[in-house]
């Protein structure tokens, strides 16, 4: 089983923490208002902030965690990583606790949708374990729905779906609890994965009751301002896949090929999800099952097409992230060797004063030393 | 005859080492059979070899077959800690499988710290990898073009280290018929499969790139070997050869049936990979870290060492420098002193004049008590008795009495004898030795003298001219 819903929560996230800020800049307000029709200007922007040398400590937290989320949301995963790091790192210093799980959060993220989970784990760990000793303000409440539900995301991937449902309630609780609108929206997101795990236990029942629960109707999309409908129209067309996925192990391919097909109508060309996918993969499945070889080999090469797209986009990005993290930890040692170099020059300098005042002074001592001793022996004499 | 017996000794020994380098050998022969059929046998022989050898570059071939049989069976876990471990001391043969390997999961950007970036083996390997990355772009006529450039390189000494980075190759150009859409490929494929002959993941890509008449007899045979063995890429290659072969032939059962065994094959491929990318960030994070740490340890021991030596060398100074001042200040106190006593003697000793009446009175005094008969009085005695020192006293004596402290005794006990002969006659009988005695002299002859040297005449003569 694949879990592709993820890309749509990181944007749910950036858009929350964007919307929930009160900026001290003019030009911080402009990047707000860029960040969902023009990431890209709205990246240049915040750059050119974070690049002025007036920033306090609080200002600066927030400015990289808008970064944080810009460069995520343009797939400029280093930068984020970078971004979030430096963040993580303030947040840490000045004890700004909820800032911190923020931090965390879409860290664990952004590794999530890297399929590096063990990193993502860690993050998410960590902002777990800063979640149960804060008392979050009521404003907050839904962070603690969406740390929940990263967790059960990040089980989901390791295919440990008993974990998985666990986070996945515990998120719905949260959820339900903040009552914001865009919480009624993630709410739906822990049920659609919810059911998908579900799936994969073979509960079609408990699976189908989600899937239900998950779906946005067109009332739901007119009271959630601010979350562009394409959003909401991906969400529905992966409760589609689960129903398709539910039908076909009912034995009822036909239905099942009906519904899939329907999706990849509907799915236009700027599609940032990677539900069809998902969709090609169970189309082959099916047309296997009724004998359709022609077909079934046609839907599995677009499918192993669409996954080596994926892949090549996944390989570059891991592979930036190891070059930056090689050229990072080069430049720390650089750093720190220089450091010592610097030291090491300082206290050779300092020392080596000392050493020649001392010397110097010897010497002196010696030599008026040796004088007495030869007036002396003279006098003797 | 210890020459002969260093000789035997040394063919023995000699004879032993190269029969153990030649059962080496043939262990290696052995693993390379078994490699691709039974990379699970091939770990056992390695492991049996490691334990048995101590030599660098045979424990470096065995950490390569190492990670190669992991590699194979599916376990990038074991491979990919296998290559941390090993890389800083692997050669060029290693850090090319070890390259291979980490691009099978797409990790292309490695830092090995063994550099052989420049070595002319390593360069082919890249440039084979390189036409991969074309065929995955959709550049094949490049790749083409790449892959001719790299062929004639390739000697029957140097082909084992390419033979994953070809497999990559071949395996990309089974996929959706590319090879079939470029027929200029053809005769580079077809020299790449004349380098392995032997090898059964070729012999299988042979047939799944060049379709011909299969025979039962190989299809059992192959499907018995893949049964057994322990190698996750044969296998997957093999369900993938077989899925085409029976989609060839219209045979739906079989096609469903090894379509699902594909599936699951590739699924568990694609899980590795994943984890494999999660575990080398983690293992490289872990790395640099320790690297750092490593920095860090080395700057604060050079730092350190510094400090400590500026700090001993600045003590052994101060210590110098304190016993230096010490000497100085002997040398001053010792000066001072001379200085004194020089002027000591320079300046003669002003007494008052109080005090050398008072001396005078004493001295006078102790006169009366005939001291001077004492035959070992000095002037040191004298001065104790008056409480003074000799110096004073013979300040006083030579003042007063003008004469010297011999001359004053003397002439003091003269004139007590001469008083005795004067006024007691019967000193006049005594003996010259008795007389001096009671003078106070040591002995007659010094009496006599200094008695005549005083009266002028000899105490015999004195006694004479008495009793006349």
């Amino acid at each position: 089983m694949k879990f592709r819903y993820l890309y749509f929560l990181i944007f749910l996230l950036g858009f929350d923490c964007f919307n929930g800020q009160k900026y001290d800049s003019l030009d911080v307000k402009a990047a707000e208002k860029y960040l969902i029709s023009n990431p890209e200007k709205a990246y240049d922007l915040s750059i050119k902030i974070y690049n002025s040398n007036d920033l306090d400590e609080k200002f600066k937290v927030r400015l990289l965690f808008s970064l944080l989320n810009v460069s995520n949301q343009t797939q400029k995963f280093s930068e984020a990583i970078r971004y979030g790091t430096e963040g993580l790192e303030l947040a840490e210093k000045s004890d700004n606790t909820v800032a911190q799980i923020k931090f965390l959060g879409v860290l664990g993220n952004i590794y999530q949708s890297l399929q590096v989970n063990d990193k993502a784990k860690f993050y998410l760990n960590k902002a777990e374990d800063i979640l149960k000793k804060t008392k979050l303000p009521s404003s907050e409440k839904h962070i603690r729905g969406n740390i929940l539900y990263l967790k059960g995301m990040n089980y989901a991937y390791t295919l440990d779906c008993d974990m998985a449902l666990g986070y996945f309630d515990q998120a719905i609780t949260s959820y339900q609890a903040a009552k914001d609108p865009l919480s009624q929206i993630n709410v739906k997101l822990a049920y659609l994965n919810k059911a998908h795990c579900l799936i994969e236990m073979n509960n079609l029942k408990g699976a189908e009751k989600y899937l239900n629960l998950s779906k946005v109707n067109d009332a739901e999309i007119s009271s959630s301002p601010g979350v562009p409908k394409v959003y909401l129209d991906i969400l529905n067309r992966s409760v589609d896949l689960g129903f398709a996925k539910i039908f076909a192990l009912k034995n009822d391919v036909n239905r099942s090929n009906e519904i899939l097909l329907s999706i990849l109508n509907v799915q236009n060309k700027k599609d940032i999800s990677d539900t069809d996918t998902d969709v090609y993969l169970q189309l082959s499945k099916n047309f296997l099952s009724l004998k359709n070889m022609d077909k079934s080999k046609a839907y599995e090469n677009l499918y192993q097409q669409k996954l080596a797209e994926k892949n090549k986009i996944q390989i570059e990005i891991l592979n930036n992230l190891l070059l930056q993290d090689q050229k990072n930890a080069d430049q720390k040692i650089d750093q720190y060797n220089s450091k010592i170099v610097k030291w090491s020059i300082v206290s050779v300098v300092f020392f080596g004063a000392l050493i020649l005042v001392f010397s110097l002074i010897f010497l002196k001592i010696k030599k008026k030393n040796k004088y007495f001793q030869k007036d002396l022996y003279n006098t003797d004499n | 005859m210890k020459l002969l017996f260093a000789c035997v000794f040394g063919l023995f020994f000699y004879h032993l080492s190269a029969q153990h380098v030649s059962d080496t050998k043939q262990i290696f022969h052995k693993i390379d059979s078994q490699m691709i059929a039974n990379p699970a046998k091939a770990r056992d022989l390695i492991g049996f070899v490691k334990k048995n050898n101590q030599n660098k570059e045979v424990l470096n071939e065995c950490s390569r077959l190492m990670v190669q049989a992991y590699y194979y069976e599916n376990n990038y876990n074991e491979a990919l800690q296998e290559i941390i471990q090993t890389e800083n001391q692997q050669n060029v043969d290693g850090i090319i499988a070890y390259q291979s390997i980490l691009y099978s999961a797409g990790i292309k950007n490695v830092d090995f710290n063994a550099n052989y970036s420049e070595n002319a083996l390593f360069k082919i390997n890249r440039e084979i990898l390189a036409s991969n990355d074309l065929i995955l772009q959709g550049s094949i006529a490049k790749a083409i073009q790449k892959t001719e450039g790299i062929l004639p390189k390739i000697t029957n000494e140097n082909k084992h280290n390419y033979r994953d980075s070809f497999s990559f190759i071949l395996v990309n150009l089974s996929e959706n018929n590319r090879l079939s859409q470029f027929p200029g490929f053809h005769q580079s494929v077809l020299k790449i499969f004349s380098l392995y002959p032997d090898d059964l993941e070729f012999n299988i890509l042979k047939k799944k790139l060049f379709p011909e008449i299969i025979s039962d007899q190989w299809l059992l045979k192959t499907g018995n070997i893949i049964e057994n063995t322990s190698n996750f890429r044969l296998k997957t290659l093999y369900y993938s050869f077989l899925q085409d072969y029976y989609f060839s032939k219209k045979d739906v059962s079989h096609y469903s049936l090894i379509s699902q065994k594909k599936e699951n094959q590739v699924s568990q491929g694609n899980k590795a990979i994943t984890e494999a990318r999660s575990q080398w960030i983690y293992l490289t994070e872990t790395k640099t870290v320790d690297e750092y740490n490593f920095a860090e340890k080395r700057g604060l021991i050079i730092l350190s060492a510094i400090v400590f030596l500026s700090c001993m060398i600045l003590m052994v100074l101060f210590f110098k420098i304190r016993q230096e001042k010490l000497k100085g200040k002997n040398y001053q106190l010792f000066s001072d002193k001379l200085k004194t006593n020089a002027r000591k003697k320079k300046e003669p000793q002003v007494i008052s004049e109080n005090v050398k009446l008072a001396l005078l009175e004493k001295l006078e005094k102790l006169e009366s008590t005939n001291f001077y008969l004492d035959p070992h009085i000095s002037i040191q005695n004298l001065a104790k008795k008056l409480d003074s020192n000799s110096k004073y006293v013979s300040d006083i004596i030579n003042t007063y009495k003008k004469k010297n402290f011999t001359a004053y005794i003397n002439e003091m006990r003269i004139d007590y004898i001469k008083q005795k002969l004067n006024t007691e006659t019967v000193y006049r009988s005594y003996k010259i030795k008795y007389l001096a005695e009671e003078s106070g002299f040591s002995s007659h002859s010094v009496f006599s003298s200094v008695f005549k040297s005083i009266e002028g005449i000899s105490p015999a003569q004195y006694i004479q001219n008495l009793n006349h």
